[in-house]
């Protein structure tokens, strides 16, 4: 079996991906440039600008050096300018980056620890009521679409009980409580998804983990089965579970998008989202971009630490 | 006619293996001969990892060779996929060792052994279920057992199927690769008579790869020992299981007594001392040497050739000297 | 190590047999028809406008009550089944036309087929789903065709790696090695060998995907990259329902509901056929 690399394979996953957006932006029907100049309407210096975004992006030349240019833009990491603002791609994406990692850390966090009560408890009653009603619980955090429960919560707890603030965002060293109100209902929105896969992949493994020889011996030697369960299993899942995280990141940057539509932050998703509505390429391009290849790089580094604790793991 | 219906000369193997970054060479098979003349039983003994299996392989053109060569009736082995490789196909099958995996669960034994007949077009579609049934009773099994799934079916019976799907084609030769080894004993044995006696009906020539010796014993015409990719002694059966010559063969078969008190004191305890060694990284000189009681200094230097001893041959500097003192004639 | 679970499977032990299963796949059988034929189950019209009833509360002849035009909510639920079925099941589909072939191949042949083929597939997965989507509906136009296009490339690394380390496990089998002393080919062998016992495992998969379709559905709906009107699918009620949270409360929470319980039941699903056909690691 060929097998790659592994710095080899990122870079050519990312090429792959850096490909897919350029091929993609060429598949959009109309003119690039105007696509990337964006709404033309009561604009007078139309025909320079788009001059200039030709030149700019070599778009009067043929496609490979178009193509080779374009690389050579994102490596430099000149991602283009907005063509509705037009500040660097780059620096609002450093801009919106904070929100989104804040909210998925957050996430992460709440979910973890419950994750694991929930499924260690569902593996030690395993087979009965409480067992199935946490695993059916799960089940449906994971069916639930995020956005629905997510305007459910607003409409009771922002809108009807008035607990938090309905929408908008308040960087955390600016006012701390203010940032924990506005961040309260999207992580928990988000931990809920989390949750229902977290919890099964907690309970699979402490269910397996439980018929190992050492907790039968460690039985056998008189300690309390609770004691048990919760010192080895705890320790023995909490680290494959970070894994799955770095696995799922990707999975969880798609909720996170939208979750930040409905709650209005003003991180990566709502970049994008708006950047989509408003047909500014430039942005849909680059955030993209920089998303995707921090998914792979976390994805990568997951699989590198599971390898490492599980020697004999296969891809 | 009369060269050998199989004939394998000086057959090299190596397998590449990366583990780790670090690519490994591994010698399989390193300058082996063997040969199965028409209607023999050929034994070829061998621990695990003594390339055995491997050579089995390439006897049948099932693993290609690094050099050397294989001539089945007397001709190369043909290009995969000509109309020569398909005849070939038919002439030469081949029995594993675990008839666990040996079936597809999802096909009845009779769809098992439809199927050599349906690749090799033996004869009219609708004479196939009585054909099926003729096998099945040839191995000692129900016919009505076509239509059942391997799952429902015992080790024993499972390895049945195969020798009855083997001898679907009226073969001139099967490979038996270690064919009773995921079986137990009382098993081995049935199935070790049904081939035995499969093989005087029918005339066909066996190729039976075992670490077994009683096995080999019982069956074989001929037997060739194998270690570490090379052949160290080969001959007639009973010559090879009567007087054995090459200190491997002897320390297999727990052989006559050793004179020198100390070695025999030795031997007594462990007969053949420590592991097999590393095949990506073998012995120089004779393979043997780091288990062997009499090695010298001359047998890491020379690597011994097959040189022929009554009958048989045997590759060991010193066969004449440790057979000579120890005769007891 | 012979004979693993996976590859001893028969079609037979996915009918289901224990009353979860059966409950549910009758419930399937259900859902199929009221795709296929949604008059059968309501005698509203989709698209019926009735300006006396807007927005009613749930009551006997609306059991969802109705929504901004007075359509009956259920009737909508109903008519918009068959679209979400058909991008559910399509998107699926689409993906194993490709994953299939593509698995056994890189699978059987190694190599460098199988070197490029897993570098398309992790190159595929390693865009985040919804990210991927927006792209690709961004630049092509939101469409019926675009969801399950976008979707079906979704899902093709995900059963192409399931089907490519099924198959690297077969090849490996008595069985196929037998077989190709034989003298059967490649095509025989992938098709009579290979393909009949990873089946089991690849209908294992298509429930959960089918989940996640209708979520990815939902969500890009949402953001306004769905099925367009007239068209309905229940995430284009989801969008449409999400300005009534204040008014009229039932109507995003009908929709909502049957959407959460449609892919929870899929999971479910998924988690008892994977039980079936590998009975030592029960997760579901």
């Amino acid at each position: 079996m060929t097998r790659l690399l592994p710095a080899l394979r990122i870079l050519a996953i990312i090429w792959v991906v850096i490909t897919v957006v350029f091929v993609t932006l060429r598949l959009t029907p109309g003119d690039p440039a105007e696509l990337l100049l964006g709404p033309t309407a009561g604009r007078q210096d139309v025909q320079e600008r788009l001059a200039d975004i030709r030149a700019q992006y070599g778009l009067d030349q043929p496609i490979p050096v178009q193509y080779a240019i374009f690389v050579g833009n994102v490596l430099q990491g000149d991602l283009g300018e907005s063509n509705r603002s037009a500040r660097p791609v780059i620096s609002m994406i450093a801009a919106a980056a904070p929100v989104t990692i804040w909210l998925i850390v957050l996430s992460v966090g709440t979910a973890i620890p419950i994750s694991i009560f929930l499924g260690m408890i569902a593996a030690a009653r395993r087979g009965r009521t409480l067992d199935r009603g946490i695993r059916s619980l799960a089940t449906l955090c994971m069916a639930v679409p995020s956005f629905w429960l997510g305007l459910l919560f607003l409409q009771w707890f922002a809108s009807g009980l008035g607990w938090f603030p309905s929408r908008g965002y308040v960087a955390p060293l600016t006012d701390p409580g203010g940032f924990m109100m506005h961040m309260a209902l999207p992580v928990i929105t988000l931990a809920i998804f989390l949750v229902g896969t977290l919890t099964r992949f907690v309970y699979t493994e402490t269910a397996d983990t439980l018929q190992r020889d050492y907790i039968t011996v460690s039985r056998a030697m008189g300690l309390a089965s609770r004691t048990i369960l919760f010192r080895f299993a705890a320790k023995n899942s909490l680290t494959p579970l970070i894994i799955v995280v770095g696995v799922e990141i990707g999975t969880l940057i798609g909720g996170a998008v939208i979750v930040e539509e409905v709650f209005g932050l003003p991180g990566l998703g709502r970049l994008l989202l708006g950047a989509v509505m408003s047909r500014d390429y430039p942005v849909v391009q680059g955030t993209i971009l920089v998303i995707t290849v921090a998914v792979i790089l976390i994805n990568i580094a997951a699989e590198m630490l599971y390898r490492y604790i599980t020697p004999q793991a296969r891809s | 006619m009369n060269a050998p219906l199989l004939d394998v000369r000086d057959a090299e193997i190596v397998f590449t293996a990366r583990r780790g970054g670090v690519t490994r060479h591994i010698q399989a098979v390193s300058g082996a001969s063997i040969s199965v003349a028409r209607g023999q039983t050929v034994g070829l003994v061998g621990e695990s990892g003594s390339g055995k299996s491997t050579l089995g392989a390439a006897a049948i053109g099932l693993q290609a060779l690094d050099g050397g060569e294989v001539l089945f009736d007397g001709t190369p082995m043909p290009a995969e996929g000509s109309p020569a490789w398909r005849t070939l196909r038919r002439r030469v099958q081949v029995i594993f060792q675990d008839p666990f995996s040996a079936l597809n669960p999802r096909q009845t034994i009779g769809q098992s052994l439809a199927e050599p007949l349906r690749l090799h077009s033996m004869g009219p579609r609708r004479s196939w279920p009585d054909r099926i049934a003729e096998l099945l009773e040839l191995v000692g099994l129900n016919p009505e057992m076509a239509r059942q799934y391997p799952g429902t079916l015992s080790g024993g019976q499972r390895q049945r199927v195969c020798i009855a799907r083997a001898l679907a084609v009226e073969p001139d030769l099967i490979v038996c690769d270690e064919i009773t080894s995921a079986l137990d004993v009382s098993t081995q044995a049935q199935i070790v008579a049904l081939i035995a006696d499969i093989q005087k009906r029918m005339g066909v020539a066996l190729l039976f790869i075992s670490h077994d010796l009683g096995l080999v014993r019982a069956i074989a015409d001929r037997t060739a020992v194998m270690y570490l990719g090379r052949i160290m002694e080969a001959g007639p059966a009973g010559e090879v299981f009567e007087t054995p010559r090459h200190p491997y063969t002897r320390a297999l078969l727990g052989a006559a007594p050793i004179p020198d008190p100390v070695l025999e004191a030795r031997r007594e305890r462990i007969p053949l001392r420590g592991e097999i060694p590393d095949p990506a990284d073998p012995p120089s000189g004779c393979r043997f040497r780091t288990r062997c009681p009499h090695a010298r200094e001359e047998c890491a230097k020379r690597t011994p050739l097959p040189e022929p001893a009554g009958g048989a041959i045997v590759a060991c500097h010193f066969w004449r000297e440790i057979t000579g003192t120890e005769d007891r004639s | 190590m012979s004979a693993s679970a996976p590859i001893t499977t028969r079609i037979g032990r996915l009918v289901p047999r224990s009353p979860a299963g059966i409950v549910l796949t009758l419930l399937g059988i259900g859902v199929v028809l009221v795709a296929l034929f949604p008059a059968w189950f309501t005698p509203y019209q989709p698209n019926g406008i009735n300006a006396r009833a807007i927005l009613q509360p749930p009551s006997p002849a609306n059991p969802f009550g109705t929504d901004e035009l007075g359509s009956d909510v259920l009737a909508r639920i109903i008519y918009g089944t068959r679209l979400e079925i058909a991008i559910a099941m399509g998107s699926v589909a689409l993906a194993a036309l490709f994953a299939v072939p593509a698995g056994l191949l890189a699978g059987y042949r190694g190599k460098t087929a199988d070197w490029i083929l897993t570098l398309i597939a992790d190159s595929i997965l390693s865009f985040p789903i919804v990210l991927f989507a927006v792209m690709v509906v961004a630049s092509m136009g939101a469409s019926v065709g675009t969801l399950i296009f976008v979707l079906g490339i979704v899902f093709i690394p995900r059963i192409f790696r399931l089907v490519r380390g099924q198959t690297q496990v077969l090849v490996e089998q008595g069985f196929v090695r037998g077989a190709r002393a034989m003298g059967a080919g490649t095509f025989d062998i992938l098709l009579r060998h290979i393909l009949p016992n990873i089946l089991g495992p690849v209908l294992v998969i298509v429930p959960q995907l089918m989940a996640v379709a209708i979520l990815i559905e939902a969500g890009l709906s949402f953001i306004g990259l769905g099925v367009q009107p007239p068209q309905i699918s229940w995430g284009s009620l989801l969008l449409v329902s999400k300005n009534y949270y204040v008014n009229a409360i039932w109507y995003p929470l009908a929709v909502g509901a049957v959407t959460t319980l449609a892919s929870a039941l899929l999971v479910f699903a998924g988690d008892l056929a994977a039980n079936a056909i590998n009975p030592d690691r029960r997760s579901g």
